[in-house]
């Protein structure tokens, strides 16, 4: 049964997403009103007349207070409608949600592959810590953290794109998913890239929860009944290894998304961090708030998950605030 | 000192690799094989060889002195960042541990919402409004960071906190501030190290990423994060130009790391057995 306690802890890391949503889109709102001049100069120009420059702002809404501006605009995004861009004339939602289609399947297999490389290995160099490759993969993972992902993307473009041509290093094909074979083919080295930076990252986390079970006492009895270290180990330690593993991808998901827009630029790939850097780069306002908008609510709704994930798990988590 | 070093690979690999960090700092302001911005079409992708030791990019500028270069950017940003990371997050952390109860659950909701603003978003948004530069990779980088500094000071704190000799020092009737100076701080310090370490990686890993997006320090001052990209044009070419400025930040970054392992290593004892 379904304790009264679950229920409180759901609802209160629900009402926690939901305001988080509310006060981290006020901050970006207020960011980017802080520019010097107004979206309408930046419209037409130097040369507008004050006349067509009052009747725009009007239009735009920008007479208003920032406070009611901010109201409306969240009125519309909870709507699903974050605007039409001022510059090109596109609406927003539709284009986050064409190039959504590429980041979303990156960061999901990337997350997917991580976890799947960490556990691995990251008992093995537990098991294997007082060995020469223990510590050679311990080490591997500390130079797996200080590698910049971008650099990791070129060398991986380099060895598999050009000295051994393999697999294409960009090239996501025009049509998008309704052309699998290309398109899947040409995520495989970024999400290679971004799973190798990951796993570097979880993998110490997964090492070091599995030294922490190797020193319990029921790793012990489970010893003394006959099992060989490694399958004690596959009964204790990987679930073991899988709550900090699971904890730490979700606390990551930030990084990761930051990761997912630098490894499309290296790899050419048309998702949303290529599109928000092209924005950024035209000083596209509207744009870029709905796509960091965007991105931060997928932050906070996969901290959500795990939190309620962990919950359900691990009754210890359910009673911290 | 000699002591803490012993046996302590990681702060002598951190060490060591951080000391090379500097040289070239030192180097740059010293001797350059040659310009690093002069312009030699002759030399243009230049393989290896004894004047251009590193070859020479398609320009022709020499990358051995761009290298030597490159280092005061990535420093200077990660000096002034992690100023800003660590006095911010320090003070922040520590008012949230010392604060009542009622005040402390509104703060951490704050940090924790500042958590999902990772230094190269900030920076991109920061970019979005005032146009790249080294002042909005700085601020970006300083502020996302001191959130991360802010989180771990308060946990580290309130486990300090709520140890028996603060109890003992309340009971005797002592002031937060004498409590905060006397035994807090002391037992923070190599926390702190670590997490200003742990904060320098960050910087230049972040300043590297701006960098190479085109959203760091503009050109033409050299950016090991800028002839990375730049590289890229130009693997099919000449593909060592992507290996260079890439094993010189993974020093940097690498180094830091290593030299915070080495120093929780050396002032946690039970650490020593557990994980040798």
């Amino acid at each position: 049964m379904v304790g009264v306690n679950v229920l409180i802890f759901c609802a209160r890391r629900l009402i926690l997403f939901f305001s988080s949503l509310v006060a981290s889109s006020a901050i970006v709102f207020t960011l980017l009103r802080l520019l010097p001049g107004d979206l309408a100069q930046a419209k037409l120009g130097i040369q507008a007349t004050p006349e067509s420059l009052a009747l725009l702002r009007h239009q735009m809404g920008l007479d208003r207070s920032l406070f009611s501006q901010y109201l409306d605009w969240l009125i519309h995004a909870i709507h699903g409608d974050l605007g039409i861009s001022i510059l090109s004339g596109a609406d927003v939602t539709s284009e986050i949600m064409q190039k959504a289609t590429v980041t979303i399947p990156l960061i999901i297999m990337a997350s997917i592959l991580a976890v799947l490389i960490s556990i691995p290995l990251g008992m093995y160099a537990a098991l294997r810590y007082r060995n020469f490759d223990g510590v050679a993969t311990s080490g591997f993972s500390q130079l797996g953290i200080a590698v910049p992902i971008f650099w990791s993307g070129i060398l991986i473009a380099a060895t598999f794109a050009i000295l051994w041509p393999l697999l294409p290093a960009g090239g996501f094909p025009e049509s998008g998913w309704s052309n699998p074979g290309p398109a899947l083919k040409s995520m495989i080295l970024p999400v290679f890239t971004l799973a190798l930076g990951q796993g570097a990252v979880l993998m110490r986390f997964a090492r070091s929860a599995t030294i922490d079970t190797l020193q319990q006492d029921y790793f012990r009895t489970a010893r003394a009944t006959g099992l060989t270290r490694f399958q004690a180990l596959r009964i204790h330690g990987v679930r073991n290894a899988l709550i900090p593993v699971i904890s730490v991808l979700g606390m990551q998901i930030a990084t990761l998304v930051v990761e997912a827009i630098i490894v499309e630029n290296v790899f050419a790939l048309p998702g949303i961090g290529q599109m928000l850097l092209q924005d950024v780069n035209n000083r596209d306002l509207l744009k870029v708030q709905g796509i960091i908008a965007v991105t931060t609510s997928i932050v906070f709704l996969v901290g959500f998950m795990v939190d309620i994930a962990l919950g359900l798990l691990d009754p210890r988590v359910r009673q911290t605030r | 000192m000699r002591k803490m070093l012993k046996g302590n690979i990681s702060l002598i690999a951190g060490l060591s690799m951080i000391s090379f960090t500097f040289f070239l700092l030192i180097l740059s302001y010293i001797w350059t094989p040659f310009d690093p911005l002069e312009v030699d079409p002759k030399a243009s992708f230049a393989g290896l060889s004894a004047t251009h030791v590193l070859g020479a990019d398609n320009f022709g500028r020499d990358i051995l002195s761009q290298i030597i270069v490159g280092s005061r950017v990535t420093l200077l940003v990660a000096a002034l960042s992690v100023t800003i990371a660590m006095s911010l997050g320090v003070s922040i952390g520590l008012t949230i541990a010392v604060a009542k109860r009622t005040y402390q659950s509104p703060m951490i909701y704050a940090v924790n919402i500042a958590l999902a603003f990772p230094a190269a978003l900030l920076a991109i948004i920061l970019a979005a409004v005032y146009g790249a530069s080294t002042v909005t990779a700085v601020s970006a980088i300083g502020i996302a960071t001191s959130a991360a500094v802010a989180q771990v000071t308060r946990r580290t704190a309130a486990g300090i906190l709520a140890s028996d000799f603060v109890l003992a020092a309340h009971a005797s009737g002592s002031g937060t501030w004498w409590i905060v100076r006397k035994h807090l701080l002391p037992n923070l310090r190599a926390s702190l190290l670590i997490q200003a370490s742990a904060a320098v990686s960050i910087s230049v890993l972040a300043e590297s990423s701006l960098s190479y997006l085109g959203l760091g320090t503009p050109p033409p001052a050299p950016s090991w994060g800028r002839m990375l990209a730049s590289s890229q044009q130009y693997l099919f070419v000449n593909p060592l130009l992507a290996i260079w400025p890439g094993i010189v930040i993974v020093i940097v970054v690498l180094g830091f790391n290593l030299f915070g392992d080495g120093v929780r290593e050396a002032f946690d004892p039970t650490l020593r057995r557990s994980e040798p």
